[in-house]
């Protein structure tokens, strides 16, 4: 015959309630960093997310700035430490398709551009911060149009461009060319391919002095 | 020992809920219907960077069908229909439709 202890259980102590605080916390921050940034961002600090197979080993590593594109401010005048970049490209975007175009700049950093295409397309020219997720998307110009001018001073840090849809069953060419002091593009693909460029700097246009 | 225990409980569930985490990501497939089998499974033919590609999406009870922007049936997606496919998944092979748009034939490119 074995003893039971019906005694209610004691209260726990302000001691252990602190620490089984601090142990769920702890619990908390090492699956955060093990396992929720690199599934949910892409962020594997441990490299955790590669040997559990959480991110995609192809994902290209985060974009960080040229220093020399970033702009130093002096009253109106926004200067920088290098030339600003140009870029001429064009798309074809297959039936109901779409494609995503956009330039990494600073926050302040400018850009100009005129793109057109054969047949009207829906279009969002919006920007992605850098770091942040797609909720974090800001949409800027969205409607349906064959083409459109303007210019951009980057509210923050991070990816500026177009998302571009074909809406009907047939082919639609896009033509763009842009100026301004960004590091590089980044065309996403909706088969979920991205093919970074590095747009040349404008001084590459410069023809030698006639002697 | 009861509080470790509850402790351990605890840690272990939070555990599970975040192993089905995956990088999941956005797919459009533009292609003809094929087969749409019993367990809701949507075969579809079409192209992936210009190669051919049968892609297999499974539809769930949040997928929107639609055709002219109007809700359609799913026994609308008869073979040979054509339909752009908006779907969820880790990769090419594990993918739940989120919206499928039945779409008149595409035109062929000569």
């Amino acid at each position: 015959m074995t003893d039971v202890d019906l005694r209610p259980p004691q209260p726990a102590t302000a001691k252990q309630l602190w620490m089984a605080t601090a142990a769920a916390a702890a619990v908390a921050a090492l699956l955060l960093g093990t396992i929720v940034l690199p599934a949910e961002y892409g962020v594997d600090p441990l490299g955790t997310g590669a040997a559990l197979g959480l991110v995609r080993p192809d994902e290209p590593p985060p974009l960080t700035f040229e220093h020399a594109l970033v702009p130093v401010q002096t009253g109106p005048l926004a200067q920088f430490a290098a030339p600003y970049k140009i870029d001429v490209v064009s798309f074809d975007l297959d039936p109901y398709q779409f494609l995503e175009y956009k330039y990494h700049l600073a926050q302040g950093a400018g850009l100009v551009f005129s793109w057109e295409s054969s047949a009207p397309v829906m279009y969002d020219f919006h920007g992605a911060p850098d770091g942040g997720s797609s909720a974090s998307e800001v949409s800027v110009d969205r409607r349906t149009g064959d083409g459109a001018s303007g210019g951009l001073a980057a509210p923050f840090a991070g990816m500026h461009g177009w998302y571009w849809e074909n809406p009907g069953g047939t082919p639609i060419a896009i033509r763009l060319s842009s100026a301004g002091f960004y590091d590089v593009a980044v065309e996403y693909r909706s088969d979920g391919r991205r093919i970074t460029r590095e747009p040349s700097p404008a001084t590459s246009l410069f023809t030698a002095p006639e002697r | 020992m009861t509080r470790i225990s509850a402790a351990i409980v605890l840690a272990g569930a939070l555990l599970a809920s975040a192993l089905p985490l995956s990088a999941h990501e956005r797919f459009r497939f533009v292609g003809t219907v094929v087969a749409l089998d019993d367990t809701k499974l949507l075969t579809v033919k079409t192209k992936v960077s210009n190669a051919d590609f049968t892609a297999e999406i499974q539809i769930t009870n949040e997928t929107t069908i639609q055709r002219d922007g109007q809700p359609a049936p799913e026994s609308d997606l008869k073979a040979g229909v054509t339909v752009v496919v908006d779907a969820w998944g880790d990769d090419y092979f594990d993918l739940e439709a989120l919206t499928i748009r039945i779409v008149p034939p595409i035109q062929q490119k000569d």
